[in-house]
């Protein structure tokens, strides 16, 4: 998977609701940035926080559990975490792993 | 050593690290490989006797036969050559492609590069491509860090094969010696209560993303081996 750009987030302020937008690959390699950038997004202590996988081209096992790690917290917090933008492959695995019986996921950003 | 008819005898030598080395050891009774047979009889006498010398008949860039010579000469009998011709031998299965990764971290996605590459002849359809790419990717890691503990002169040998019906993918390690333990059941209730590490999603996700997967063990290599349907039964 040449074409998969290593992991990059940005974080994004609205009112009530923070965007993280991420790319690349969700694996072992990510987990660093992927906590930073949720630290950053709950600093406004909206009461949701939105991951945006549009430019997702990979997520493993670990990946996986970094998003559950993320879930447990937002869950601790009383914050929704809610998805978008994930191809049908992790919308499967979503599926599969439970994580969209406890997420909100949305097909896009509106 | 003189080679029996129909087979050419080339003197390389192998290592344990070397992926023919590993396709040669690590099935026990009669061999899987597709590319040869080798007589259980013979192969347990051969490993009684420590195998030194393994000798490949290659031709058109296909493994299709191995001379195996015990390393005690005086031991040495017609027994104890093991050959194989591609007339004697249909193999149902053809071999895509045989590769070997370090065992480093990362290099997992360096195997699913290869076989995405390996298996685009055969147009799989997207969905089937992207459940390839993660069973292979997590396979290939639990291999690196469960059998060869991340040691990079451990090398992961993945061989990927297709029937008329099928694709089969292998992935071998040096895992052979470890007790396997049966995986806990990821369960995220009791991830997100903190009674389960957040971890442990591998074997399950590999497990769901194929049709068949079974696992080898004999001693000294692991091999996974996963299954997908390429297509539906009788349409082969």
């Amino acid at each position: 998977m040449t074409e998969s750009p290593v992991f990059e987030a940005q974080v994004q302020q609205r009112p009530g609701t923070t965007f993280i937008d991420l790319s690349g690959r969700i694996d072992a390699a990510s987990e660093e940035g992927l906590n930073e950038a949720y630290k950053e997004a709950e600093s406004n202590n909206p009461s949701t926080i939105v991951l945006n996988f549009s430019e997702v081209t990979y997520i493993n096992s670990t990946g996986i559990a970094l998003i559950v790690g993320l879930l447990a917290k937002a869950r601790q917090a009383k914050r929704k975490l809610a998805v978008y933008g994930l191809s049908e492959h992790y919308l499967e695995i979503f599926r599969i792993t439970r994580l969209s019986d406890f997420m909100e996921v949305y097909t896009d950003e509106t | 050593m003189e080679a029996p008819e129909g087979c050419v005898v080339m003197n390389i030598k192998l290592h344990p690290s070397d992926p023919l080395f590993e396709v040669i050891l690590k099935s026990k009774g009669s061999i899987k490989t597709r590319d040869l047979e080798l007589d259980s009889t013979i192969l347990s006498t051969l490993k009684t006797n420590g195998i030194d010398t393994l000798e490949p008949y290659w031709a058109d860039g296909q493994l299709l036969g191995v001379i195996c010579q015990s390393h005690q000469e005086a031991a040495y009998s017609e027994d104890q050559i093991v050959c194989a011709s591609p007339t004697i031998h249909q193999p149902e299965y053809r071999l895509l492609k045989r590769f070997t990764v370090a065992s480093q971290p990362g290099n997992e996605i360096s195997a699913i590069e290869q076989v995405t590459t390996a298996i685009n002849p055969l147009n799989p359809s997207r969905r089937q491509a992207e459940r390839i790419k993660t069973a292979v990717g997590e396979t290939t890691m639990n291999a690196m860090e469960h059998g060869n503990h991340y040691q990079p002169d451990k090398p992961v040998l993945v061989e990927v094969l297709v029937s008329e019906t099928d694709l089969v993918l292998l992935i071998t390690d040096f895992g052979g010696q470890n007790e396997i333990m049966p995986g806990e059941h990821p369960d995220l209730d009791a991830k997100l209560a903190g009674l389960q590490s957040p971890r442990g999603w591998g074997l399950f996700l590999i497990e769901n993303m194929v049709d068949r997967m079974k696992v080898f063990t004999d001693g000294t290599f692991h091999t996974v081996e996963l299954v997908l349907r390429l297509k539906p039964e009788g349409e082969a």
